[in-house]
């Protein structure tokens, strides 16, 4: 397994159990694509379409590695490392 | 095409003393000098910073909670104009605890009087003009095109495409802000030319059910302030051209005023196939002006909603006058826990929608041939809730149609706004 750090905000925090931050064992050998997939089927309970279609995330969430915008780094196709911080960030509208 | 905002006068700048009256050289008159003494002590700002301001216009769009600190902000540093635009909203009292730019008094009217009215209490100088319009796509280009500087201060997805779209295609700088729980963010757009644009980020809408509202889902008061203030500083770095002022762009602030904690996250820069300031393979799909593109079916694209059901079998609200109906059926009120405990209807108890799932075995058990019904506060979740039962094989719900605004307004206006 790798150990990784997901961070969940801007309202995502609301599917899993309200959980900002998680340190979490995830499968070896994911890639970014696969993470999302994994944490659709493991850690989202219900509404999983808020979160994603599949591995693809939905569109109106920035996701981060490493606090570096996930379009710089290859989106999908990451391999994640153990230690890698993902965050998935729900852009917010209110104002 | 003629200016919405009708002639307006060239920028005078602030008002610039005689030089060498009575033996004294000053840069400006006493009391621009009193009025802005401290931030031209600013080592990088100074004279020619505050000569700079005085020349530049800045237009706020949205007079809400990130709208009026920036704006009073602007108007007190001595912007040389400011726009104020807001679809025509008039304040209500549960906008005073993080609107700070309007007052009870103010309750009623319309925002952008209001604001305008507060602005020109603390700084009877300024000169500001007011649309109640809103930003419509047909004329953003116009409503933007008299301005240096465009903040994004509104409520909705639709209206920030448009501002966006409007800006790349203009190259206006856009300090985009936003706010709602007790998060907020804040970016930088369209500032130079590897800037990119809000629709570089987010080239497709969210889904309309992913996005939360503060009329719904809350706000605490100072994280918009916070983020409309940091709006406008940066507002104030572009306008005065406050040497080595490192905008946010290319970047985006993260303000978490729950856990205290700010973070700054590095984005990715202009994209060539952006469809409002790239090149995109289909020459097509390029949007030059936001009049022609159609932002309602845009913001409305991937609506994971189920279509809503038919008021047939749902209650006029008028049903709930019926004592003995309410006291045999089972009445549950579906809304958050939070807004429940504010005020609900004697003999409902809470379930949230969001606990429904689990608890629907135990409703089925409990509930026998009881009739349930259902509320909430606009009669958008109970359908849903209703739906959710018809499919755990529990047929005897049905809901309020409006739900407790429908009650406030045909049965009983002593029930409180929220």
């Amino acid at each position: 397994m790798t150990s990784v750090v997901l961070e969940f905000s801007g309202g995502l925090e609301l599917l899993v159990d309200g959980k900002k931050r998680l340190e979490q064992e995830v499968p070896d050998k994911l890639t970014l694509g696969g993470l999302i997939g994994w944490i659709r089927s493991n850690l989202i309970k219900e509404r999983h379409e808020l979160f994603s279609q599949g591995q693809r995330i939905r569109p109106g969430v920035l996701v981060l590695i490493n606090d570096v915008d996930w379009e710089l780094e290859g989106k999908e196709t990451y391999n994640l490392s153990s230690g890698d911080c993902i965050s998935f960030i729900s852009t917010l509208h209110g104002g | 095409m003629k200016s919405p905002w009708g002639e307006l006068q060239e920028l005078k700048g602030a008002s610039t003393a005689q030089e060498e009256e009575n033996g004294v050289r000053q840069a400006f008159s006493n009391d621009v000098l009193e009025r802005y003494s401290r931030q031209m002590l600013l080592l990088r700002f100074g004279v020619e910073g505050q000569k700079r301001l005085s020349q530049k216009s800045v237009l706020v769009i949205g007079a809400g909670g990130l709208g009026c600190p920036a704006a009073m902000y602007l108007a007190s540093a001595g912007v040389g104009r400011l726009g104020l635009l807001d679809r025509g909203d008039s304040v209500d009292r549960s906008n005073l605890h993080r609107q700070i730019g309007h007052t009870d008094a103010s309750v009623g009217a319309d925002k952008c009087l209001s604001l305008r009215d507060s602005l020109m209490r603390i700084n009877p100088g300024s000169s500001i003009c007011t649309l109640s319009t809103g930003i419509t796509a047909k004329f953003a280009l116009q409503l933007i095109l008299p301005f240096d500087i465009v903040l994004d201060c509104t409520d909705n997805v639709e209206s920030r495409y448009i501002i966006s779209d409007a800006c790349a295609a203009l190259r206006k700088p856009l300090v985009s802000g936003s706010a709602i729980g007790f998060e907020g963010q804040l970016s930088v757009y369209c500032d130079s030319e590897e800037s990119p644009c809000y629709r570089c980020i987010f080239p497709s809408p969210p889904p309309p059910d992913c996005v939360g509202s503060c009329d719904t889902a809350g706000v605490l008061g100072p994280v918009p302030g916070v983020i409309g203030t940091m709006q406008a500083v940066e507002a104030l770095k572009l306008a005065a051209e406050i040497e080595g002022a490192e905008v946010c762009s290319r970047r985006m602030v993260l303000y978490d005023g729950l856990s205290c904690e700010t973070r700054v996250i590095r984005l990715r820069s202009r994209s060539k196939t952006c469809r409002a300031c790239g090149n995109p393979e289909d020459s097509s799909q390029r949007i030059v002006n936001p009049a022609e593109f159609d932002y309602g079916s845009f913001t409305l694209a991937g609506s994971c909603a189920t279509p809503q059901s038919t008021d047939q079998g749902r209650l006029r609200a008028t049903a709930l006058l019926d004592k003995g109906r309410l006291k045999d059926a089972l009445c549950i009120d579906v809304r958050p826990k939070e807004q429940f405990d504010m005020c609900s209807i004697g003999g409902f108890q809470n379930i949230p929608i969001t606990k429904l799932s689990k608890e629907l075995i135990t409703i089925q058990n409990r509930v026998g041939d009881k009739e349930i019904i259902l509320i909430c506060r606009r009669g958008v979740d109970s359908a849903t809730a209703v739906s959710m039962m018809r499919k755990a094989g529990i047929e005897n719900a049905t809901d309020v149609i409006g739900g407790l605004d429908a009650w406030r307004q045909e049965c009983n206006p002593e029930f409180p706004t929220y």
